[in-house]
């Protein structure tokens, strides 16, 4: 393939070399500095896809991120990204590209039958056809999902990396355009810390695409002299490929840089693809530009017909064109300048234009340049076939309904339209800003913004279209002092003819050829006029029910028209129809650009003890509790899980087991008001602990519910150290907190984390206290240091902090020392243990041996429903106290009430089976569900300390005390129905002597 | 009588490589760390401490004072972190203690529940705008400069030791995750 439609000269490419790409199984050339965009058009390749509702063909409209045909699927594998631009897709050596949207290819693409049924295709055709019968819908939905569709998400996990950064300019500028580099210029002369964002790769945005002066040197001279300058000030960063996407409260916006996203595919191992930026800036100005908007004439989507500003840019940034014969159809003078540009680079061109008149410097140069004007005009009508081959162009009536007269054949190979131009205002819309309506160019431009997203717009976006004056404007936004840069004052739009709907030589929405307003979702002007007939006169509504400007397109080159068409029609001006709100993001992003790092181990923190990496030295299979690795059990060769549990579960009855329990919460409460507070945090009362003594609790919430506990132990006079659950520990600490500063800020209290602090090793068993006091030397029998007792003493040369407090049943001492030396106390005592044959075990055990003793797992046996009279430990709760959290609540009729669930023991009828936790205990077992379902499982496990080895259970019951001795039904999941017995929940040791022992 | 072998402390990223190269990571030797609460309005809690710091209590959220060996960081209306050998720290807690007798003021332990990361090299403000929404630009966060801020998921007490150098006190189980974040982040500088 050759480069025909490459001008010999021109455009801002690197000719000397040529780089090689694919597009649908093909292989083309281009240069770097293309787009695929500009390279396709350079091959004459102008079909590029196939319409989202009517499998229309359709090639470019645009030369920017407006375009809404040309969507991409670029790449294969792993790599591929659908709904890419063409447009905004920098050519790279071996880039690989496809069309999207149709089947089995581009050129005979079978959906195409969409459009010749199109009549059953009208707009809300999803609600009316296909809603009913509703259980059909399923299969609808899937066939019209294949059929209108974009791109294909990839199937394979990314390999690329992304990342997020974060910055924090006084001036976020978005747009490097020629009110952009003014404003930022400006700004950076008055020393502010300036980022400028723009989404091409080069700075001087619609610069770029035109012959304009500023200060009296060519424009890109003068955009290459700010780029130097901008690259000397030390606090200003310039972001190129970085595409703005969405403007957030308290001017927080984020944009997205394509860091090597333009090289291909794993261009870098060390750069990340792209890079979300998320700005925090104090200002901001709004330098988008402005969008041209297509008129909307008949079958006007056929592929080679452009916007006449794109055909501008692609002529000026690329050195290429569309074909050798060009027809540029306007209601403004902004198009001229495409029609003379090109005429000049030897295009034939034939410039229709719907007024009589133009601007005179308008018409002079077209005329010096060599171009056909036919005023009064409109095109009425495509020839397109394999391309453009000609159009229709008709005497338009002084109404501007009609036209009239014979029908003129112009052969072209390429054409373009112009019907004025939309500022960009998508990001100040996002910024919740107020639009106004421009009556001498008919279009939407900035107002008023809102306080918590201060911004101002310059140049196009704000609805100026003068060089000059964009220049000024984004100067004195930037907040220089000095001159302005000044560029020759262009009256660059004219006196516009405002022809939302231009007539063709039949009623528009009643013959064959079709008017689009909004190529991306295929909507026509006859859709929104239906939508209007059947009610949906708002706005939004209409919106919504023709697919107008929703989804990545966002109306970029549509809204404006359907605004304009649905105002004529109702013989209402334009605002009186009002907008509809543009909504992040401004063009697509990646789901790899949001995650950015936080993914694989990066994902989320795992929390580690000190002593986890000998217990994974040590064959631990670990499990999760909160964000904390814990060790779950240890087993030996050859064990399974239920082995090794059973070995470590009567090893620690029998002889002595030690167990990692770091993870535990632990906070330092210090002040004269400690107990003060620990009666107003737990049910039961605190007054009586004496120094050195340790005594557990229960936490309610206002509700009564039980929400924590664990043990609170006085070290010093007023100085106490409580433990929390391992998940409760932010909570409870919170809790305080919130108590402390909201409640009671009279009270003298400090509490302090200090989790980490401490590594907690826990040694639990007849053979426990053997143990210790081969570690130490300091006297720690059972009178010195009695069951519920503290003490300070050297362990292995350490100092330790002991508490006498068990969640096993047995002699059991926690051992508290800091983390530093949690590793090399540990192993002290795993030596010092082996003369006792003392087993390590894990999490899993420690729930064995606290269900045989009927200890409750917050969470796990009460799940914030549960009162301690449920869990039948009303024995905690004190009834002299005069108040306590949760105090009031237990009285309430609900949580005082019979036939609550209450916390029971099961013993299943067959011992060797271990009833599933969450298995439903039934009070009438019937052939299927639903059955009355009376309470569940809450934990359960095989004991071999119970009888000899048997299955144990914990259960919340309706009325569960009434019923101990009695047989309850459990139809499990698997279809069994099983019978268990109600009984005590302490299995082990009822008479409470082995802890004290 | 037993014998036991010299107690052997470990910090928790004590098995990681050093990241090493235009930027360089490193686990700092375990510090003496205490958490003080008090009132800075109590004329017997600021005279307990200037008994000890010379010079006047901070008290700007991020202020930071030096005496010899030790420091005084401001971390919010009533919460101070104090900083000191790994040695000093039980004979600092007896002093204090005893210093603020019946002034509601505490002091905690907390050497080993934090430990501290230093990321040095040019590109260390550029790494740190990767982990923080903190404006940490040489303007924002100039050398000396200290805040509590979130780094990725972490809570972190952040110091820019110099323009090239910052210092980053994280929970102990926390820091792993972090150690991870920053060599990530530090990669496209290190190669």
């Amino acid at each position: 393939m050759t480069q025909d439609n490459r001008l010999p000269a021109g455009g801002l490419i690197d000719r000397s070399r040529t780089l090689s790409f694919e597009f649908d199984g093909k292989t083309y050339t281009g240069h770097p500095g293309d787009t695929l965009a500009s390279a396709l058009m350079a091959n004459g390749v102008t079909l590029l896809g196939r319409s989202f509702k009517y499998h229309r063909p359709r090639g470019l409209l645009a030369a920017g991120s407006e375009e809404p045909n040309a969507l991409i699927q670029l790449e294969r594998g792993a790599h591929t990204e659908p709904n890419t631009r063409a447009t905004a897709i920098e050519l790279y050596d071996g880039l690989n590209a496809c069309s999207q949207n149709r089947w089995p290819s581009l050129k005979y693409d079978i959906g195409v039958v969409n459009s010749w049924l199109s009549r059953f295709f009208p707009a809300g055709f999803y609600y009316k056809t296909f809603m009913w019968p509703e259980r059909l819908w399923m299969t609808y939905e899937h066939v019209i999902r294949r059929a209108a569709g974009l791109g294909v998400s990839p199937r394979l996990p990314d390999p690329d990396r992304y990342e997020h950064r974060h910055d924090q300019p006084e001036l976020l500028v978005v747009g490097a355009g020629p009110a952009g580099l003014a404003a930022a210029l400006s700004g950076a002369r008055a020393g502010k810390r300036v980022v400028l964002v723009d989404e091409n790769p080069q700075l001087g945005g619609s610069l770029l695409g035109s012959r304009d002066t500023i200060d009296g040197q060519s424009a890109l001279d003068w955009v290459a002299g700010v780029r130097a300058e901008l690259a000397e000030h030390p606090c200003v960063r310039v972001l190129t490929r970085t595409t703005l996407t969405g403007y957030f409260d308290y001017n927080y916006l984020i944009a997205t840089e394509h860091v090597t996203a333009h090289l291909g595919p794993q261009a870098s191992d060390d750069l990340p693809r792209q890079r979300l930026w998320k700005f925090r800036a104090k200002s901001v100005v709004l330098a988008t530009g402005a969008i041209e908007r297509p008129l909307v004439f008949a079958d006007n989507d056929r592929p080679g017909i452009l916007l006449a500003s794109a055909v501008r840019t692609y002529q000026h940034r690329f050195g290429v064109l569309p074909g050798r014969r060009l027809v540029v159809f306007t209601n403004n003078d902004s198009a001229y300048s495409t029609a003379i540009d090109a005429a000049s680079a030897g295009v034939a061109v034939t410039l229709v234009d719907c007024r009589d008149t133009a601007g005179d410097a308008a018409e002079r140069g077209a005329d010096a340049a060599g171009v056909t004007r036919m005023m009064g005009s409109a095109i009425t009508g495509v020839s397109y076939r394999n391309g453009l081959q000609s159009v229709d162009v008709m005497a338009l009536s002084a109404d501007g309904t009609r036209v009239d007269g014979p029908v003129q054949k112009v052969p072209c190979d390429s054409a373009c339209s112009s019907g004025g131009w939309n500022p960009a205002v998508h990001l100040h819309s996002q910024a919740k800003g107020k639009l106004r309506w421009l009556e001498d160019t008919h279009t939407y431009a900035p107002a008023a913004c809102a306080s918590t997203m201060p911004h101002s717009s310059v140049g196009a976006c704000d609805g100026e279209f003068s060089l000059d004056q964009a220049l000024n404007a984004g100067w004195a936004a930037g907040g220089a002092t000095g001159p302005a840069p000044s560029a020759e004052r262009v009256a660059s739009i004219g006196a516009l003819r405002p022809l939302w709907v231009v007539p063709c030589d039949h009623p528009v929405g009643e013959g064959p050829k079709k008017h689009f307003h909004e190529f991306q979702n295929d909507a026509t002007a006859a859709d929104l006029w239906l939508a209007q007939r059947e009610g949906f006169e708002s706005i939004e509504h209409t919106k919504r029910y023709t697919t107008t400007g929703m989804a990545t397109d966002q109306g970029k080159t549509s809204n404006v028209n359907a605004i304009g068409i649905l105002a004529s029609s109702r013989g209402i001006t334009v605002p009186e129809v009002g907008v509809t709100t543009f909504r992040p993001p401004y063009t697509p992003l990646t789901f790899g650009a949001i995650v950015g790092q936080n993914r694989r181990h990066l994902f989320h923190m795992v929390r580690k003890t000190p002593i986890h990496d000998w217990q994974a030295d040590h064959g631990a299979v670990f499990e999760d509790v909160g964000d904390w690795k814990r060790a779950r059990y240890y087993p030996k060769p050859g064990e399974d899980m239920d082995a090794a549990v059973r070995r470590e579960c009567q090893a620690v009855r029998e002889g002595v087991g030690l167990f990692d329990a770091s993870t535990l919460g632990k906070i330092d409460l210090q002040g004269e008001d400690v107990a003060w507070l620990l009666d107003m945090l737990y049910t039961n009362a605190w007054g009586g602990l004496a120094v050195g003594k340790c005594r557990y609790g229960l936490m309610l919430n206002e509700h009564g519910m039980v929400f924590d506990d664990g043990v609170t132990t006085r070290v010093a006079e007023n100085h106490y150290h409580m433990t929390t659950t391992t998940g409760g520990a932010a909570r409870v600490l919170g809790w305080i907190e919130e108590w402390l500063q909201t409640e009671w800020p009279d009270k003298r209290v400090h509490a302090t984390s200090v989790t980490e602090q401490w590594a907690v090793m826990a040694l639990n068993g007849p053979r426990a206290r053997a143990v210790l006091e081969a570690l130490t030397e300091d006297d720690v029998s059972n009178d010195a240091l009695p069951f519920m007792g503290f003490k300070e003493i050297q362990l292995a040369g350490v100092p330790a902090r002991v508490f006498r407090i068990s969640f096993t049943g047995e002699q059991a001492f926690e051992v508290n020392v800091p983390a530093r030396y949690g590793r090399f106390v540990w192993e002290q005592m795993v030596a010092a243990g082996a003369a006792h044959d003392m087993v390590i075990y894990g999490t899993e055990t420690m729930h064995v041996l606290r269900a045989e003793k009927g200890f409750i797992i917050v969470g796990q046996d009460s799940d914030g429903t549960m009162t301690p009279s449920d869990l039948d430990m009303d024995w905690i709760v004190s009834k002299k106290k005069a108040d306590f959290l949760g105090k009031r609540s237990l009285t309430r009729s609900d949580t005082s009430r019979d036939g609550r669930k209450q916390l029971v023991g099961l013993l299943s009828e067959d011992p060797s089976l271990v009833l599933p936790e969450g298995a439903h205990v039934v009070s009438e077992l019937r052939a299927a569900p639903p059955m009355p379902m009376i309470g569940h499982v809450t934990s359960s496990y095989f004991s071999p300390n119970v009888d000899g080895g048997r299955s144990i259970a914990l259960a919340v019951i309706q009325g569960g005390f009434k019923r101990k001795g009695d047989w309850v039904d459990l139809p499990l999941i698997d279809g069994r129905r099983v019978r268990a017995k109600v009984v005590d929940p302490v299995f082990v040791d009822a008479a409470g002597e082995r802890v004290k022992s | 009588m037993n014998t036991f072998p010299t107690p052997v402390a470990r910090t928790p990223l004590a098995d990681l490589p050093l990241l090493l190269g235009a930027l360089s990571l490193e686990e700092r030797p375990l510090s003496g760390k205490v958490s003080l609460r008090g009132n800075a309005g109590d004329s017997a809690f600021v005279e307990a401490l200037s008994a000890r710091f010379s010079g006047a209590l901070p008290t700007q959220v991020g202020q930071r004072v030096e005496s010899g060996q030790a420091s005084l960081w401001c971390l919010g209306p009533d919460e101070w972190r104090l900083q000191c050998e790994l040695d000093a720290v039980e004979d600092t807690l007896a002093q204090l203690r005893d210093a603020f007798g019946q002034c509601h003021a505490s002091a905690v332990d907390v050497s080993d529940y934090y430990t501290e990361l230093a990321l040095s090299g040019q590109a260390t403000r550029d790494v740190l705008a990767k982990l923080t929404p903190l404006d940490v630009s040489a303007e924002g966060f100039p050398a000396g400069s200290q805040a509590a801020t979130r780094m990725a998921k972490c809570s972190v007490l952040l110091h820019m030791v110099r323009d090239d150098q910052a210092v980053l006190c994280v929970r102990w189980s926390h820091a792993e995750y972090l150690w991870d974040y920053l060599c990530e982040a530090a990669r496209e500088y290190n190669h």
